[in-house]
């Protein structure tokens, strides 16, 4: 092979040069400049070649003629390495633009459907997550009763007046009104009491069934929610207290509940409870019939007839009740007209909530 | 109870409180300060009414003109006379009088009953210069069908006040609870509202006279209590050829303000009294009566009277639950029923307009008595509602003497059976401390003597903090000392009692399957599924429809037939929730509920919890109800269900089953695309498709294959394992393989997906079906399932023999115990 002159080879780079510089600028595609790369610049390229026929020279030759390659291919490099991230650029710019999707035009529900709670329960578990936070447990019982349970247990023997009050769907089942479906929550309270010592801090959700001719007010099936605290040293003070905590944590702090007396069987003192109109906070308005309360529900101390029924001493516990409707509190809450759409389960109203 | 404030102020002076307003009509402030104090005592005010107020600007008029307006059909011209120099033109809606009738009319200026101010109008371009009134607008009654008609010696121009003679009142109406029965009266009423106000209580006054018992009487010997345990106390009086005045003014209008009605003389004064003192009086014709006395006895078995409405009533017979009958019966002297004690009075002996000689019946009977007669006849009246809470022995001869003195008459003779001790107060030890105790208060004897007393509880201060309580006899609720406690609290106030919050021993926390329960709500919530609440009770047959006709329980006593019987399932009741949407064209629904279904298992009743899937959308909903499962199954890593289609039920997999599995409450599904998922030989859920004939009975029209999926809650929750440490995860890769097999239909693809994912090796990770089809070389009777299985190793990357070996196992065991065979 001749040997190169120091001025041969800076021709001859300088020619590779404007090679380079041309062919980038015409490179159409990624693909060419990839090409370019491994032409010129790769090991096997023709910067390489070129290096190879330094071998012989001088050493002094050899290196300046070393450091003018290197220099050019470094020059070269950056440039390549510029125009392909220009190109690279580019052809993202079109890959996003072929992709692109409006989500708007995404309807709901194509994939995956939201389903609902029922509002009932929906409240309900709101209210047993209140008096969760009280320090309650929540129990639950047969909604196909004993009369004993449902009635008699909770002083309400037969024939007793309150008994019209609460009209029953008695059951063909064993003697005559033996077995019943439950009026109200109230027996899960016998209940609680016979299974467990005192102290109880319970509220009892449910469903109670009365035999009311369904109107815009009442539905022969719905629901209750009842508490129970059995402890020493309990008064009327802490059912009044404990109202007044649980209609505010419902309702919010504007709120304040009153007590005026009221007759259930099994408790003694009663009272029904009300709490400020949470549609006008007071001022009256066609919700309370412009006395500024909504009556809620009703509550006393635990009758001394009850707590012989269950073998507790009223000596030694005392205790409060209270129970209210969940389907009249949700009714009222969310200005539902007539209650009876609870049970027709039309998905456009069981959507809303 | 309706009261009138006028009748309340015969017994206490409640003009004399402080409050704007002329003393002859109360002013607002002064009926809400009593409405509030009503409420208060829980008596608890449902409505108040005025009654003749707002009726200072309204004026007969005498009708001259009546003329069309052009274009109006529902309003004319009327020009009236309403004794002013000039006749007054004024526009009105109704038609029902003519020219030269005489109506009330509403003067400019006038501000009618529920504010309602009556301005100069126009309507259709024609001045009105007042309103012309009916009944309604003018609070006098609930006629809204046309004017109010005077009569025609209304003098024009007079105040309809005068031409009416009306009183202004304001009319209470009170709800008052069975434990009050002294409440069931005016006088009850205003003992309770005078003590409250602290006003003094103008009790009744009594003019005396001389009771004795029948043997020391002349005409009134025959008169018997033959049951002094239902009738304590009778008093019977004569009065001879009354000749009562026309009933005054003033009680017709509060019988008809209380909401009676005046029938005559005598009747009104008994009517009157009812409301004034609680106790029902019941006249007789006695010339009528055989004997001319009354007796009081059981009523025999049997034996009936016609009741003044007309209906003949069996007595004597034994109630619902075989308990012998307390019916009483008042007897005349040949001891021929004449009424039905406490209740209603017979038709024979009414009294009539020829009545000459009248006896009057006054009598005690026990609660309970009259509480189960009226229950068993479904007959109430007035006075069996007040004899069934408890009437004041006491007040028979306030009745009397009040009867009396309004007949203006005295009676010839009067004769009362008491049986001992039926007239005696009781009295009940009451500590103070206990009434600290249980109201949480902090009061003295003093206190509480000055609450008790007004309202007719007498105390005497036994010292050590006991009170000894002398309860008076119109309070025969009051036996305990809870019960004088409440009447403490009642007249201390409850409002005064502070509010204390209790503070729970205890941390408040759902119980375990309460938690779970909410899980599988929200679970489903996130399937996408709306919780519905369905009704308890179907009808008839409904049950029946899919398929289930097994024991069920009915409502001895339903509203209607189509709500009678307990729910099995809640499949009826989602398909009455799916009816209900398609028949509003919402025929794509995912619907869960969760709830109780009742059975008689054994002669036992059976209630337990279920959980239920229905799915309805165009297409097969059956697959997706199937994969609910599956995904509850994988969110709690339920343990191993079988799977028993409906129609494999008569071979061997029966044996999956206990013995009375089949008899539980499972409503039928589609017969041969619907399974059982079993567990320990129980039935935990059944899934498939909702019967298409079934559905068509049902009244539901939808194309799609309707989808269902229900639990038993209490099963499924059981299959939930319990908390284990962590399983460890293999570093090493995972090796996958496919297996497909020739399966005969029998056996379930379920089950060889779970034999090869934990019975196989301990190498194999998971197994999943991921293929099934039948025909091609597959035999009849047989599909090929093919399985992906998953292998690894906790402690090395497993070898091609290691995994050639776990292969083999696999096959080997599948094919020995499932019959199957490995396609090549
Ligand atoms: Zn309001």
């Amino acid at each position: 092979m001749p040997q190169l002159s120091l001025k041969e080879i800076i021709d001859k780079v300088d020619e590779l040069k404007g090679y380079f510089s041309s062919s980038l600028r015409d490179a159409e595609d990624i693909d060419r400049l990839r090409e370019l790369e491994s032409e010129v610049l790769s090991k096997k390229g023709s910067i390489a070649s070129l290096n190879k026929q330094l071998g012989s020279m001088d050493l002094d030759l050899r290196q300046a003629a070393g450091t003018v390659i290197n220099d050019a291919r470094a020059q070269m490099r950056a440039d390549y390495e510029a125009v392909l991230a220009r190109h690279l650029a580019a052809a993202r710019e079109k890959e996003l633009e072929a992709e692109k999707l409006d989500l708007s035009e995404i309807v709901s529900g194509s994939d995956f459907h939201a389903g609902r709670f029922h509002l009932i329960s929906k409240t309900k578990s709101e209210l047993e997550d209140i008096f969760i936070g009280m320090g309650f447990a929540v129990e639950e019982g047969p909604e196909a009763e004993t009369d004993w349970h449902n009635f008699e247990a909770l002083n309400i023997p037969p024939y007793h007046p309150a008994r019209a009050g609460q009209d029953s769907f008695y059951l063909k089942y064993g003697e005559p009104e033996s077995m019943l479906l439950r009026t109200h929550t109230s027996p899960v309270q016998i209940r609680v009491m016979t299974r467990q010592e005192p102290p109880i801090y319970a509220v009892m959700p449910g469903r109670v069934y009365r035999r009311d001719t369904a109107d815009a007010r009442h539905t022969p099936v719905f629901h209750q929610i009842e508490g129970l605290v059995v402890d020493k040293g309990i008064t009327f003070a802490n059912l009044a207290g404990a109202i007044e905590t649980f209609t505010k944590a419902i309702f919010g702090p504007n709120i304040v509940s009153r007590l005026r007396p009221g007759y259930f069987p099994f408790t003694e003192p009663s009272a029904e409870f009300e709490v400020t109109c949470a549609i006008c906070e007071g001022a009256g308005c066609r919700t309370c019939s412009n006395t500024g309360w909504i009556e809620l529900g009703g509550c006393g101390m635990v009758d001394p007839n009850v707590f012989g029924a269950v073998g507790i001493d009223p000596e030694v516990w005392t205790g409060f009740a209270f129970g209210f409707g969940i389907d009249r509190l949700a009714q009222m809450r969310f200005a539902i007209s007539d209650m009876r759409i609870f049970l027709d389960n039309d998905v456009r109203f069981l959507r809303q909530f | 109870m309706k009261i009138p404030y006028s009748w309340l102020c015969d017994f206490v002076p409640l003009g004399t409180l402080e409050f704007e307003g002329s003393s002859a009509t109360p002013s607002h402030e002064l009926i809400q300060h009593l409405t509030d104090s009503f409420n208060d005592l829980g008596l608890v005010v449902e409505g108040v009414e005025w009654v003749g107020n707002g009726l200072d600007e309204v004026v007969v008029a005498k009708v001259l003109e009546i003329h069309g307006i052009e274009g109006a059909e529902k309003i004319r011209r009327i020009v009236v006379d309403a004794g002013e120099a000039e006749p007054l033109q004024i526009v009105c809606g109704a038609f029902n009088f003519e020219v030269g009738s005489k109506v009330p009319l509403a003067k400019v200026g006038a501000v009618l009953p529920g504010d309602f101010a009556i301005n100069k109008r126009k309507m259709r371009g024609v001045e009105s210069f007042g309103m012309l009134c009916s009944t309604i607008e003018l609070g006098l009654g609930q006629d809204k069908s046309g004017l109010m008609i005077l009569s025609d010696d209304a003098k024009v121009g007079s105040k309809i006040t005068d031409a009416l003679a009306i009183v202004p009142d304001v009319v209470f109406d009170l709800a008052i609870e069975n434990n009050r029965p002294d409440a069931n009266c005016v006088v009850g009423v205003a003992r309770d509202l005078a003590a409250w106000l602290k006003l003094p209580f103008v009790a009744p006054t009594v003019p005396a006279f001389r009771t004795v018992s029948p043997s020391e009487s002349v005409r009134l010997t025959g008169v018997e209590v033959r049951c002094p345990d239902q009738c304590d106390r009778l008093l019977v009086a004569l009065f001879d050829s009354v000749n009562p005045k026309p009933t005054p003014r003033i009680i017709i209008d509060r019988l008809n303000l209380a909401g009676m009605r005046s029938v005559s003389p005598i009747v009104d004064i008994s009517n009157y009294l009812m409301l004034e003192l609680g106790q029902p009086t019941h006249p007789y014709d006695a010339d009528e009566l055989a004997g001319g006395v009354i007796s009081v006895r059981l009523a025999d078995r049997g034996e009936t009277v016609v009741t003044l409405d007309g209906t003949m009533r069996t007595l004597g017979l034994p109630d619902v639950r075989g308990r012998e009958s307390t019916d009483v019966v008042i007897v005349d002297g040949s001891d021929n029923p004449v009424g039905l004690a406490g209740i209603m009075g017979g038709e024979e002996s009414e009294i009539k307009e020829s009545t000459s000689n009248l006896l009057l019946e006054l009598a005690h009977f026990t609660p309970m008595t009259i509480a189960r007669t009226s229950k068993r006849l479904g007959l109430r009246s007035e006075a069996s509602a007040r004899f069934e809470k408890g009437v004041d022995p006491r007040i028979l001869e306030v009745a009397l003497a009040r009867f009396s003195e309004m007949l203006g008459q005295l009676p010839a003779e009067v004769v009362q059976v008491t049986k001992p001790g039926a007239n005696d107060t009781w009295e009940i030890d009451l500590r103070v401390s206990r009434v600290n105790e249980i109201l949480g208060t902090a009061i003295d004897s003093e206190k509480v003597s000055s609450l008790l007393r007004p309202i007719g509880f007498d105390t005497e201060d036994l010292k050590a903090g006991v009170l000894k309580v002398t309860v008076p006899t119109n309070r025969p609720d009051v036996m305990r000392e809870i019960d004088v406690i409440e009447e403490v609290a009642r007249h201390y106030g409850y409002r005064n009692i502070d509010k204390i919050r209790p503070d729970s021993k205890f941390v408040g926390a759902l119980k375990p399957l309460q938690r779970i329960r909410r899980q599988l709500a929200f679970l489903a919530v996130g399937m996408g599924f709306y919780e519905t609440w369905s009704a308890t009770l179907l009808a008839p047959g409904e049950q029946e429809r899919f398929g289930d006709t097994g024991a069920f329980l009915e409502v001895e006593n339903p509203l209607a037939q189509e709500e009678s019987i307990l729910r099995r399932s809640l499949l009826p009741g989602l398909v009455r929730a799916l009816r209900f949407n398609v028949n509003r064209n919402e025929d794509e629904v995912r619907f869960f509920e969760i709830g109780k279904v009742f059975s008689v298992f054994e002669g036992e009743i059976n209630e337990t919890e279920r959980l239920a899937f229905l799915l309805a959308y165009p297409g097969d909903a059956v697959t997706s109800a199937m994969s609910v499962f599956a995904t509850i199954s994988d969110f709690f890593s339920l343990e191993k269900v079988s799977i028993l289609n409906r129609y494999e039920l008569d071979s061997v997999k029966r044996d999956l089953l206990d013995e009375n599995a089949l008899a539980e409450s499972w409503n039928g599904l589609h017969p041969t695309r619907s399974a059982f998922l079993v567990a320990n030989g129980c039935i935990v859920a059944q899934v498939g498709e909702v019967d298409r004939r079934a559905l068509a009975e049902s009244g539901v029209h939808h194309d799609g294959r309707v989808g269902y999926l229900e639990l038993d809650f209490q099963r499924v929750t059981s299959l939930i394992p319990p908390p284990d440490v962590m399983t460890p995860i293999s570093q090493f890769p995972v090796a996958e393989v496919d297996l497909a097999f020739e399966v005969p239909d029998s056996v379930s693809a379920r089950d060889i997906e779970y034999a090869i994912a934990h019975e196989a090796s301990e190498h194999i990770v998971s197994s999943k079906l991921f293929d099934v089809f039948r025909g091609g070389s597959v035999r009849s009777g047989y599909r090929s399932l093919a399985f992906s299985v998953r292998m690894s190793a906790l402690d090395r990357t497993l070898s091609d023999s290691d995994i050639s070996g776990v292969r083999a196992r696999c096959i080997a065991m599948v094919e020995s115990r499932f019959g199957a065979k490995l396609r090549g």
